[in-house]
């Protein structure tokens, strides 16, 4: 009986506690940014690893063959260096060696540096292939539509 | 001067190449297609006893050269690249200063995928690490690379003039495996101590002159496999080729394959952490080199990075040496440094170094005398200052 009364009267808190925990994962996958491509692309999700490929210029072309155009935003955005970390999996300062490294051999460009939301918003919107980052709050505006992280 | 003349020889093709594309171009929009970049550096240093990096010996403070590349990027197509990079240094010998101009790049690159470029020109000589970004000061920890594979003792150029072709081959799912071949020829900075302490015997006690060795039918590649651990990598590289001439100390007809390097390496990156070490053995009808270092480094926050290096060379010559003379053909050397980065772009470097062996002293007369008078000391220190840039 002992043991049922002490069962009774932790339920809820247990039950608090697994609500608790499911909420948790679903906090963190809401990211600080989200990926925009231009809206004639087919492209519905892509995985943390491909993001990185593409922003990485590891890759140059989407499935369909189209030629993939990176964009970026400026070093001191917010919005870079929690994108940096979450997709890249390196602070900025290390995807600016990447990019020096990348440059001076010869190998690659790095991506256009914008300055705001709108920037790459607008770039995203007008250049079909293009493919950019912007704070999770921004307004999206006409020819460009978000992707999903995952899957 | 195989490379430098028949480098400078392509200028005014390339240059000429790129005026025709762009004014074909009618009113395209150019500005988007030409990218200017510069790297260089500047550095004070005090070496004692002997000339080592930026000292020049007996503990005195000096400043060594300025150094600046400047970089012209031009990419007419997604598939075509131009890159011309003239390079200008002023240099001090003692209470003298030269300056310099030199065409450190010029080529021009088809990428027809990224499993194949092919480059033609003046271009980075594929080797190891440190040879696509040789004098890029903001993609390392120390000022100076390491003397173990990118010293005087011929294992490296910075370029070569020839073909290459390179690019990503297949390879299984997370792994990357990057390739580069190439063929033709070029200048190898080939200037030990060793043959000046024997100048005399040997060569007549000429002034020293530009010590470079002239390498014809150089064929090589490089080999980098990307790991699926974050980060880590592995490389191997190779090359040979056919001396121009019999060297001072050489005995026999130059044939191919008598000038020869190969070398590996690995390089981990992750988080704050560097770590890049590298060996191999240099082959030269005089002589043979075998080096290695290691160098690991650790940034402390944004701006600051400390870094250690640990290196070893050791040749051997095919002539017997004047007594108490060994220590010419060896360098050991444990350096620590300090950097600050104001950004990505520039940086100050601090670093002392203690070394044993004077392979690496430069220029060589006061080792040479030293041993001649028998009070030849082989160990040494040095401590360097520098600002490095890039952008």
């Amino acid at each position: 009986m002992l043991v049922r009364r002490i069962f009774r009267s932790l339920l809820p808190a247990l039950l608090g506690a697994l609500a608790l925990g499911a909420a948790l994962p679903a906090a963190r996958a809401q990211e600080p940014y989200k990926v925009v491509i231009n809206s004639a692309n087919t492209t519905g999700a892509l995985s943390k690893e491909k993001l990185a490929a593409y922003f990485l210029k590891k890759e140059a072309r989407w499935s369909d063959g189209g030629k993939i155009v990176v964009v970026d935003r400026n070093p001191g955005a917010a919005v870079r260096v929690a994108f940096s970390k979450g997709v890249l999996a390196k602070d900025v300062a290390a995807v600016k060696s990447y990019w020096q490294r990348q440059l001076f051999s010869g190998r690659e460009t790095p991506p256009a540096e914008l300055d705001s939301d709108r920037e790459v918003l607008d770039f995203v919107a007008k250049t079909p292939g293009a493919i950019g980052y912007v704070s999770a709050a921004a307004d999206l505006g006409a020819g460009v539509k978000v992707i999903r992280i995952g899957g | 001067m195989f490379g430098n003349e028949k480098a400078r020889t392509l200028v005014g093709p390339l240059a000429l190449g790129i005026g025709l594309i762009a004014a074909s171009a009618g009113a395209a929009d150019w500005t988007d297609k030409v990218s200017i970049h510069a790297y260089g550096g500047w550095a004070a240093g005090t070496s004692d006893p002997y000339p080592y990096l930026a000292g020049r010996g007996e503990g005195e403070v000096e400043v060594e050269n300025l150094d600046a590349v400047l970089l012209f990027q031009f990419r007419p197509t997604d598939h075509l690249l131009i890159v011309v990079a003239p390079e200008g240094e002023v240099e001090r010998e003692g209470d003298e200063t030269e300056d310099k101009v030199k065409l450190e790049l010029a080529y021009a690159e088809w990428e027809a995928s990224e499993r194949l470029r092919i480059r033609f020109g003046r271009n980075r000589l594929p080797f190891g690490i440190y040879t696509d970004i040789y004098d890029v000061g903001t993609l390392r920890p120390f000022y100076h690379l390491p003397n173990a594979i990118y010293g005087h003792t011929g294992f490296v150029s910075e370029a070569y003039l020839g073909v290459g072709i390179g690019g990503l081959a297949s390879a299984p799912k997370d792994w990357e495996l990057r390739y580069d071949l190439f063929a033709g020829g070029t200048d190898f900075d080939v200037d030990e101590p060793f043959e000046e302490a024997l100048e005399p015997a040997g060569g007549g006690g000429e002034e020293e002159e530009e010590a470079e060795a002239d390498i014809e039918s150089l064929i090589g590649g490089r080999l980098i496999v990307g790991t699926p651990i974050e980060g880590l990598s592995f490389g191997v590289s190779a090359f040979a080729g056919k001396p121009e001439g019999v060297g001072d100390f050489g005995t026999d007809e130059p044939s191919w394959g008598d000038f020869r390097s190969v070398g590996v390496h690995a390089e981990f990156q992750r988080g704050a952490w560097t770590a890049r070490a590298e060996a191999g053995r240099h082959h030269e009808d005089e002589f043979d080199t075998d080096a290695l270092y290691l160098e690991v480094s650790r940034r402390l926050g944004e701006r600051w990075q400390v870094a250690l290096r640990g290196e070893h060379t050791q040749a051997n010559f095919v002539r017997d040496l004047p007594s108490g003379g060994d220590s010419l053909l060896d360098h050991d050397e444990i350096a620590a440094g300090i950097g600050y980065w104001f950004d990505s772009n520039f940086v100050l470097k601090l670093s002392v170094h203690s070394l044993s062996g004077n392979l690496f002293s430069h220029p060589h007369e006061e080792v040479a005398e030293a041993l001649a008078d028998g009070t030849l000391d082989d160990s040494g220190t040095a401590v360097v200052f520098g600002a490095q840039f890039s952008f």
